[in-house]
């Protein structure tokens, strides 16, 4: 234990007393925080997308000769459209689509190529007929009312033309919404009838559509609370350009060499400067989350939900630092390989919280997707953080994040524990 | 002359590339309990590779120690490796808690050491403020802290002047007489006559020839070692 405690002395007073290593490690990233409070702590943070849509109507409405008087000359398509312009967000009451109604088609696909339009739908002529007929046999069922021979031979199809870009975000979760809320709109209308044909009276001029939606999260977040979750992991991953050129640095100097003549044993190295490594970690996310609160930050979980996820990725970030340590002999090489893994890794720990990027699937296991984001532990560790720590949901709802994290925290560790013994503190090599 | 401490038999080394570059071809030396025994030769002649492949930090291709060596060994690398945070007795404490000394006598030892090397004053001054001397005397004191029985010296006093230059030879012959067995590689003709009792001349990774500069002088007719060195490694230029 007296070897590691060496070790650990030796990498603790190595840092603290650099200067330019104790501004990376705190001053610097707080100029940052303190941008992102500035920027995102007023109003409340909100995910949801409004989607272009670009709408072709061609409905010519009810026929005149439609067995329910009160539908005839009704046009189904531009309610359709006038509810899709009114339908908003119910927590931000942010508009859930953009609507453009258009009359020419010709240019459409290049224009949802282009981005003009996540989604583009087209409104056939004969949709009021077809929707009227589908709201009228159900609404009579549903008032257990004598079903007509014509009723009872129809099979209800109301058709509606979705496009776009195959594979965009915007394309699969927009044709959904839409799906969603055109058969809300018809089943509401037909459960409307129904009621209206039940007692008798007459059917209202309009009939009303309501969406009813209620978050399962607290909706008093900014986009800084958010925000402070992925940061204390992008900072993790940043102190791994330090942790990885520091131990590359005291290799290629030939430290390792002397280490190998005394009775220090790999896993004592390991531990004394792992032991650094997590105490400036905690440090660090200490102070940014006494500096954060300051400067209003607010999570709805208990802090012991900060301390799990952040130790899970403190370990997998020192591992990766080992591993790479292990393999990188030039403290330039060390430099420029540090710096790219622990930036692009950053943005992804980042990313789903202040800046959503798409995640592609790979692998689809018993029903579920993995996108590639998925085999990075930050990636969960930011995943629980937000849910648990931000939200305050409980870890159950993020047992999957937390299984995958904890497995690929070990095999990281695991890994380069095993290379930085075959590769590294072995004699003869 | 006591007894061997060990033998070092047929040593081969060839580091792989295009041409592969053979950097020891069956070095063969004996070196005695309390001998100090120089090994000197022109820049890439395999010093290093030698000293390295003794230290176990390099595997040979071929050739064995025998009876192998001793547990206790000290090492000065050719750069002077030092923590430029750390003060000279938070080096010495470092190595001498990793090469398990206790700490009992660590308290006794580290003043003692800084004063045998003149660091005393500078016991707690950062390392980055030091002299490339004192970080050399400095590193010579790391590969000494444990008291080993074989101390194995790579260029101890390069960088240094004269002055303390001359001081660490007096400090070296000190050690020697308490028994210590040393092996040095070394530029300096001074420093070969004046601190070894043997010198093995290293070239194209071979011994070209070993014995006390008394005796290499009279063999090969050299008014002094440097003209001996020059006689059997040339004059042509290595670097």
């Amino acid at each position: 234990m007296h070897r590691t405690w060496a070790i650990f002395k030796k990498s603790f007073y190595s840092w603290t007393r650099l200067p330019v290593a104790l501004f990376f490690t705190f001053v610097f990233p707080l100029l940052f925080l303190v941008v992102f409070a500035l920027a995102f702590r007023q109003g409340t943070y909100s995910p949801e997308p409004t989607f272009r849509i670009a709408v072709w109507n061609e409905d010519v409405g009810v026929p005149q000769d439609f067995k329910l008087p009160e539908a005839r000359g009704r046009n189904l398509g531009n309610l359709l459209v006038d509810l899709l312009r009114h339908l908003r967000y119910p927590e931000t009451q942010k508009p859930m689509f953009h609507v453009v109604e258009i009359s020419d088609t010709t240019d459409i696909a290049r224009a949802l190529q282009r981005g003009t339009y996540d989604l583009f739908m087209e409104i056939p002529e004969t949709f009021s007929q077809q929707a009227w007929k589908y709201i009228w046999i159900r609404a009579t069922s549903k008032a257990k009312l004598p079903m007509s021979e014509e009723g009872r031979e129809f099979v209800p199809e109301v058709r509606v033309y979705l496009r776009g870009v195959a594979g965009t975000l915007e394309y699969s979760i927009g044709a959904r919404v839409v799906r969603g809320v055109i058969t809300g709109f018809l089943q509401g209308m037909a459960d409307s009838l129904s009621r209206h044909l039940a007692s008798g009276t007459r059917l209202p001029e309009e009939p009303r559509i309501e969406v009813v939606a209620r978050s399962i999260t607290p909706s008093d977040l900014t986009v800084f609370d958010y925000i402070v979750a992925g940061y204390f992991l992008f900072n993790v991953l940043m102190l791994i350009i330090g942790f990885t050129q520091s131990l590359v640095q005291e290799r290629e100097a030939g430290f390792w060499d002397l280490f190998r003549l005394t009775r220090l044993r790999p896993h004592e190295y390991l531990m004394g400067e792992s032991g650094v490594f997590l105490g400036i970690g905690w440090l660090q996310m200490i102070f940014f989350y006494l500096i954060a609160r300051f400067l209003g930050f607010h999570h709805h979980g208990s802090v012991l939900h900060l301390v799990l996820p952040m130790t899970l990725g403190f370990i997998s970030a020192m591992g990766l630092g080992f591993l790479l340590a292990a393999l990188i002999t030039h403290q330039k090489t060390a430099s420029a390989v540090a710096n790219t893994v622990g930036l692009v890794l950053g943005f992804i720990a980042l990313s789903g919280s202040g800046f959503p990027i798409p995640n592609p699937s790979l692998l689809h296991l018993k029903g579920a997707a993995f996108g590639i984001l998925d085999f990075f532990p930050w990636r969960h560790a930011a995943i629980i953080l937000k849910t648990t720590f931000v939200q305050g949901l409980p870890l159950t709802s993020v047992l999957p994040s937390l299984w995958i994290l904890l497995g690929e925290t070990l095999a990281v560790l695991l890994l380069s524990l095993w290379v930085f013994h075959k590769r590294v503190l072995s004699r003869g090599g | 002359m006591s007894s061997p401490l060990f033998a070092v038999q047929d040593l081969w080394k060839t580091y792989p590339g295009d041409p592969p570059v053979q950097a020891l071809r069956g070095v063969s030396f004996e070196i005695s309990r309390g001998e100090v025994l120089g090994i000197l030769g022109p820049n890439g002649a395999g010093k290093t590779t030698l000293i390295r492949c003794l230290l176990g930090l390099l595997s040979p291709d071929r050739g064995s120690i025998v009876p192998g060596l001793p547990p206790s060994i000290g090492y000065q690398p050719q750069e002077s490796l030092v923590y430029a945070a750390l003060t000279p007795t938070e080096h010495l404490e470092l190595f001498g808690r990793l090469h398990d000394v206790p700490s009992s006598h660590l308290r006794a030892r580290i003043p003692a050491l800084l004063e045998d090397l003149a660091l005393t004053d500078k016991a707690r001054t950062q390392a980055r403020k030091l002299s490339g001397g004192l970080k050399r005397r400095l590193s010579l004191l790391l590969a000494l802290i444990h008291e080993p029985e074989f101390l194995v010296l790579d260029e101890p006093t390069s960088g240094m002047d004269p002055q303390s230059r001359h001081f660490v030879w007096e400090f070296l012959q000190r050690k020697q007489k308490e028994g210590l067995t040393v092996l040095l590689s070394t530029h300096l003709m001074e420093e070969a006559q004046r601190v070894c009792d043997r010198v093995a001349i290293l070239d194209h990774g071979e011994i070209l020839d070993l014995g006390t500069p008394e005796e290499l002088i009279e063999k090969h007719g050299g008014p002094t070692l440097e003209d001996v060195f020059l006689h059997l490694t040339g004059r042509h230029l290595r670097d």
